[in-house]
């Protein structure tokens, strides 16, 4: 009996090839952008976090308990002494960690007295910052900071926000760390492009020795950025963790992880998974309209002959089962040439990329990835796109299915 | 003994297709007895097609009982057993042959016994053997589509008996063929009902049909007006 229903259905479908063709294109397009669109998101969610680390905060932070309660004002009066520094670099060194000093300044930059912009100036060791953030890789001209030269590192973005360009002078102004203003001129040395958009709209760097000398930072630091070996927070946390214990003079220091540094990041993130969940439910609107629609024309036009198959002796759910495997040979279809065009145009995007330049290039989207999207391969995603299209055309051919056999045998038949 | 086929007691039918109440059947009391081939004849609207298909188990009556070989089908509410009556026990020709168009002219009349579930190979035996007998020789892999109207008939003539029912219902079953071709069909018919002994009752109102016929029942205005046996 099911052969029979099956071989009934199968040459229905071959009825009306181009209505078959439609409809299984619809769900085709529906899978293929799910595919799609949850790569790149899914590249655009890792990237971010790998960018969180390898430009925003290395895999954890050291702190002063203070600074951490306060750490978006950033401010430059709490600070690790020398003392502190060495201490955490010499324990880091023991498991295998790099280290980089920092100090955030809020300023504003300007040039040639205009207005100023407000950016964040780290003050760096050049020695040290590049073995745990990715900023000396960045360098798209000029220089990377050199403690024998003063000089700012500033972005690309920077670069066409003040209007300069390696050589010209820009100022900072700043408060100090003993709260006093200060504005000192300093020639931009280099400019950076890196693929985080929040590292390019917001920051600037200078050496920690002009820090020291301009800014009063005497060799202190508000934060030590820690790159852990394997790149992963454990178990170096841990046993930093248990070394600043038993250091005497570290009590004030705490730790901050770049999942929390991160947070407001990771909440957003969670948030844009919703977005995958937007075009499964855009797909269930195709494949729902497009099978409904199938469907229903496929009843009303065979009527006659859904009468006749149930006065020849079928049962009515022979009859509904009939049209589901019409259905879900459509959903077959069309999740098949889906799971394909969507394999295809992933591949596509994980080799070469898209260039999103000229839509992305003054909007933030949250991300920290760049102009240049990539997907990333979901295989789970892929199954679950290829089964999501054939359950959903068989659960809504269940409606006009029924609708076949609701109809009294004589009036089908008389139709 | 008479073996009655079929048998309607005070049969009822009222149909409501709008506000006005349509009394489609009136106290219809029938037998029909195995082997008879008997037209049901009368004018539109008297409630010929109602017969059949309360006879067909396609719809149930108002008030009364239909039995077939002796069993109280009327009785039966559930759907799935009144299918089951009708794949085992009522061949049906419609006057629009109703064939299904995917399907070839074999596929067509070897899906009832796939219904049925006749074993393939005798299922392919049967049916080759009737579309032969049809005259329809040459023609099994044809589409409905490729066929004439009546080479279309015969394959539902053939689709009504392979099964080998009881009894086989046709509601005017030339009504849409021409008249060289419909006295074809009825001559098919009749000898069909004459070789295997098969039940026919159809519903007609042309003359060159009734001729053919064992047994003219009259139908008007939903009751029985005449009932005449002549000779086989």
């Amino acid at each position: 009996m099911i052969k029979t229903l099956l071989i009934l259905s199968w040459k229905n479908l071959k009825r009306h090839t181009k209505r078959t063709v439609i409809t299984s294109s619809a769900i085709s397009f529906g899978i293929a952008l799910l595919i799609w669109t949850d790569g790149l998101l899914k590249w655009a969610d890792n990237e971010s976090k790998r960018n969180l680390i390898r430009y925003e905060f290395g895999n954890f932070i050291i702190c002063t308990k203070d600074f951490k309660q306060d750490k978006d004002n950033f401010p430059v009066n709490k600070v690790l002494n020398k003392r502190q520094i060495n201490k955490i670099k010499s324990i880091a060194e023991k498991y295998n960690c790099y280290i980089a000093p920092r100090t955030g300044f809020k300023s504003f930059l300007s040039f040639n007295r205009n207005f100023g912009i407000p950016y964040i100036v780290y003050a760096v060791n050049p020695d040290l910052d590049f073995k745990v953030f990715k900023i000396k890789n960045s360098v798209i001209k000029g220089t990377y900071l050199n403690n024998n030269e003063d000089g700012i590192l500033i972005s690309e973005y920077c670069k066409k926000n003040l209007n300069v360009d390696i050589g010209d002078y820009i100022t900072i102004e700043t408060k100090t760390r003993y709260d006093t203003y200060q504005a000192v001129q300093v020639k931009i040395t280099g400019i950076y492009r890196t693929p985080d958009p929040v590292v390019d709209r917001n920051q600037v760097f200078i050496t920690s020795k002009f820090a020291d000398r301009n800014l009063q930072t005497e060799g202190t630091a508000t934060i030590i950025a820690v790159k852990t070996e394997n790149n992963k927070n454990e178990p170096y946390l841990s046993k930093i963790k248990a070394a600043i214990k038993k250091e005497r003079g570290l009590s004030n220091l705490t730790e901050i992880t770049w999942q929390e540094a991160g947070k407001d990041y990771l909440l957003l993130s969670r948030s844009k998974r919703g977005a995958s969940k937007i075009i499964i439910i855009f797909i269930f609107v195709i494949v729902a309209v497009g099978i409904v629609n199938t469907m229903l024309m496929a009843v009303f036009e065979r009527t006659k002959e859904i009468g006749m198959l149930r006065a020849l002796g079928i049962r009515d759910k022979y009859v509904v089962l009939s049209f589901i495997f019409e259905s879900a040979g459509i959903g077959l279809l069309g999740s098949l040439i889906g799971v394909i065009l969507g394999i295809i145009a992933n591949a596509y995007s994980v080799t070469y990329g898209l260039d999103f330049s000229s839509a992305l290039k003054d909007i933030d989207i949250g991300y920290r990835v760049g102009t240049i999207g990539y997907n990333e391969w979901n295989p789970k995603m892929m199954l679950g796109a290829f089964i999501f299209g054939i359950t959903i055309s068989i659960l809504v051919s269940i409606i006009p299915a029924r609708k076949a056999v609701k109809l009294k045998i004589t009036e089908s038949v008389n139709n | 003994m008479k073996k009655y086929i079929v048998e309607c007691r005070k049969l009822y039918k009222d149909y409501l297709p709008g506000k006005i109440t349509v009394k489609a059947l009136k106290n219809v009391n029938l037998k029909i007895e195995e082997g008879e081939f008997t037209a049901i004849v009368g004018p539109s609207g008297s409630g010929k097609t109602t017969l059949l298909n309360l006879i067909g188990c396609l719809d149930i009556p108002t008030k009364g009982d239909v039995f077939l070989n002796n069993i109280l089908v009327s009785s039966y509410k559930d759907k799935n057993r009144l299918a089951d009556i009708r794949r085992d026990n009522i061949g049906f020709i419609f006057q629009t042959f109703n064939l299904i168009p995917v399907l070839t002219v074999y596929e067509n009349v070897n899906f009832v016994l796939n219904l049925k579930g006749t074993p393939e190979d005798e299922g392919r035996r049967l049916t080759l053997r009737l579309l032969k007998e049809v005259g329809l020789k040459g023609l099994e892999d044809r589409f409905p589509n490729e066929l004439s109207g009546g080479q279309q008939q015969r394959v539902a003539v053939a689709r009504a008996i392979v099964k080998s029912p009881a009894i086989v219902l046709a509601d005017e079953p030339t009504a849409n063929l021409d008249s060289i071709t419909g006295e074809k069909i009825m001559k098919l018919l009749s000898d069909l009902n004459k070789k295997k002994g098969i039940t026919f009752i159809f519903s007609t109102h042309d003359e060159m049909v009734m001729k053919f016929a064992h047994r003219i029942i009259k139908l008007h205005d939903g009751k029985i007006v005449s009932d005449i046996r002549r000779k086989k």
